[in-house]
């Protein structure tokens, strides 16, 4: 495949919208059960590692779907 | 979910007894096995997933417990990692069930980069964006998340593109949104600020 001036515009659009603190869904995944043991504590997230888990989740459904079953599951367990 | 010896041990016991061989490690194997059928029975319920779903699934949850286990850091309890990296991989094998299967592999290795067609007049700033990145794609992309964004650029609707990879609409997704993520960790890493990047597209 040959990627054209237009497309090679396209994707350094895309990669500039992509968010600078970056975390993979692979890596994400080990970070939610910090995230949501604090948010049903009450805590506050303030820390970048606990916003970054949010605003992830925020850019893609699939884990905020993995995100709010897990919060259901604990919120349940009580 | 009633507690459990399992639900009690500390996060150190967990690894440790995970970790460890012989009819310990089977015993706490055990105890994770009921504990991660457990919650995905509750976490999944609605779906309505039949026991023989469960059982899979579980298993296939509790393999990928014990394969991330050194990803563990401590910083929620045990059984909470455990539940995240189950719920993952359960929730993935569902997203999974009615795809058909596509040859993965075939359709990535159809894909190749090349550079596009030099241009006289683009700035110097351009080419060394456009260098940059092709080596990104080339270098710190996954076979699959280089498909995903080749394929993407070419125009390919997700559906089709998904059935191409084998995967669904859901997880072509989480392709782009890593591979773009790891595009622009290269960008920055190879020392290209935004400000340069729109200035060589005009962006």
């Amino acid at each position: 495949m040959k990627l054209d001036p237009e497309q090679i515009k396209k994707l350094a659009q895309q990669t500039l919208d992509a968010k600078p603190a970056h975390v993979s869904c692979s890596d994400w995944i080990h970070r939610v059960g910090e995230f949501v043991e604090a948010r049903l504590r009450g805590d506050e997230l303030s820390t970048e590692r606990l916003r970054s888990v949010w605003q992830h989740a925020k850019d893609c459904p699939p884990c905020m779907d993995e995100l709010e079953a897990l919060e259901r599951l604990l919120d349940a367990e009580g | 979910m009633p507690p459990t010896a399992g639900a009690r041990r500390s996060n150190d016991a967990w690894v440790q007894a995970l970790r460890s061989t012989g009819p310990e490690a089977t015993i706490v194997q055990g105890e994770l096995q009921a504990l991660v059928r457990g919650a995905l029975g509750k976490a999944l319920g609605a779906q309505g997933i039949d026991d023989a779903t469960l059982d899979d699934l579980t298993q296939i949850a509790v393999l990928q417990i014990l394969q991330k286990l050194e990803r563990f850091e401590g910083r929620s309890r045990f059984t909470t990692w455990a539940y995240s990296v189950a719920l993952r991989a359960a929730l993935t094998e569902l997203r999974k069930a009615g795809v058909a299967p596509g040859s993965t592999e075939d359709s990535a290795a159809a894909l190749d980069v090349e550079a596009p067609d030099a241009d006289p007049g683009r700035p110097a700033e351009r080419e060394e964006v456009v260098a940059a990145l092709h080596r990104a794609i080339e270098e710190d992309l996954t076979e699959k998340q280089r498909a995903a964004i080749l394929g993407e650029l070419s125009g390919r609707a997700p559906g089709d593109l998904a059935h191409e990879l084998g995967t669904n609409r859901n997880a072509l997704y989480k392709l782009l949104f890593d591979a773009r993520g790891r595009l622009r960790d290269a960008l920055e890493a190879a020392g290209i600020s935004d400000d340069e990047v729109r200035e060589a597209f005009g962006l």
